[in-house]
């Protein structure tokens, strides 16, 4: 259909284009491949999934073409959790379900098998035998969930537009270390250090920002190759 | 109330015990899991306590989708995920272990050993039928989205003018000599 070189030659639109032409969920959006449906309105619709894990699993669909979940805008996002609620409701009251698993697989080795996003919506009873949703647990060792926890912050913090005020954490160092004697003498060392130190973080964000950026356009446009290369064996 | 007490969440919400904490606001907490099935597994959870999804608001609902898509980009970016699972248990029958309500976000590489797989059943077209017929029956209602009352903030904000106000004729009066 589409030579790999015609592929890499095309701009991000045409690629999204193609996917969506390429897309079964598409279709049952627009209606051209047929479906139950569950729900419907102007941003989503629930259908039920033709390989259930359990009877009434239910596939939340958004009507926009997105393939994974950092794509979507927070209104649509917000939107599909809050009918995704409303709709585990109607599976307890409806099959007296005893409870339900949302799901969402985000990337192919997560388990996403369309390119399309979706959230699961399973229906779970006490015997049903569905062991994969319940979570094993796991030793991690301190130091690496720290340093975690110090990276997702940071992150979290810029997505956010929480500004960390760092040079602070500068000021104190010195004095925990240094007697007030040994102050007076290397005063102008340290501060010297101080701004070095300020001048090297302020580059560091900088750079940072800039290939984050690069990473994004990157990620994105291996990862539509990739689903599209997966894709076309199968038909 | 009990149920409120015992909950180990609630105490990381009222700092009664530690936790790595990624993100807070006032409504929201995002930590490390305490008991982690992977580095980086993370939990997005209201302050406040509801044991299941459908008692939580649909505006908390929406807050909370938000903050956990923002952490899924940051896991995709600084811990160099591959994918991401995101998960909520809701009831005992659905794997739930705490009976705090929390979105959990797994991140994913290469042979990390999960398999989120299931064994797809076999339902013939009149099981398909009937349980089509029956979830219709009760999505008919969906579409009224709770939204958040946002009378007491307008209050506070009045307030504040009025303040403002009273001491700007105050000042203009200490000028008149």
């Amino acid at each position: 259909m589409v030579s790999e070189d015609e592929l890499a030659n095309m701009s991000p639109e045409q690629l999204q284009e193609l996917q969506k032409q390429n897309c079964i969920f598409c279709h049952i959006i627009s209606g051209k491949v047929a479906s139950k449906k569950i729900y419907e309105d102007d941003k989503v619709l629930a259908i039920l999934d033709i390989n259930p894990a359990n009877p009434g699993h239910i596939l939340l669909l958004i009507k926009e073409h997105y393939q994974i979940m950092p794509q979507i805008p927070d209104d649509e996002i917000s939107h599909i959790f809050m009918v995704a609620k409303a709709i585990s409701h109607a599976c307890l009251k409806a099959l007296k379900a005893q409870g339900t698993n949302i799901f969402i697989a985000n990337g192919m080795i997560a388990g996403q098998k369309a390119p399309h996003f979706m959230l699961h919506i399973i229906p779970r009873a006490n015997v049903d035998e569905i062991k994969i949703f319940d979570l094993p647990e796991k030793d991690i060792p301190d130091d690496m969930s720290e340093q975690i926890n110090a990276g997702l912050t940071n992150k979290i913090n810029e997505l956010f537009g929480i500004k960390t005020e760092e040079p602070i954490i500068f000021d104190k160092k010195p004095e925990k270390i240094g007697s007030k004697a040994e102050k007076g003498i290397d005063e102008n060392k340290k501060l010297q250090k101080k701004e070095e130190l300020v001048k090297e973080v302020n580059k560091k964000r900088i750079n940072k920002k800039k290939t984050n950026k690069e990473e994004n356009i990157s990620i994105d446009l291996d990862k539509i190759s990739n689903f599209i290369i997966e894709n076309e064996p199968k038909k | 109330m009990n149920q409120k007490n015992n909950c180990e969440f609630c105490q990381i919400v009222n700092k009664e015990k530690d936790a790595k904490k990624i993100f807070e606001d006032e409504k929201a907490l995002a930590i490390l899991s305490p008991n982690p099935c992977c580095a980086g597994h993370i939990l997005v959870m209201p302050k406040e306590h509801f044991s299941i999804i459908e008692q939580v608001p649909d505006y908390l609902i929406a807050h909370l989708s938000k903050i956990t898509n923002k952490i899924s980009i940051a896991i995709f970016e600084v811990l160099q995920a591959k994918g991401t699972n995101m998960l909520i248990q809701n009831g005992v029958a659905a794997g739930q272990k705490s009976n705090h309500f929390m979105i959990h976000i797994i991140p994913r590489k290469e042979n990390d050993g999960f398999d989120f797989q299931w064994q797809p059943k076999q339902l013939n077209e009149e099981q398909m039928s009937t349980i089509e017929l029956k979830l219709k029956e009760e999505t008919k209602g969906i579409g009224d989205f709770e939204k958040e009352e946002k009378k007491p903030v307008m209050l506070d904000k009045k307030i504040e003018k009025i303040d403002k106000e009273e001491n700007y004729l105050v000042k203009q009066l200490n000028r008149i000599p």
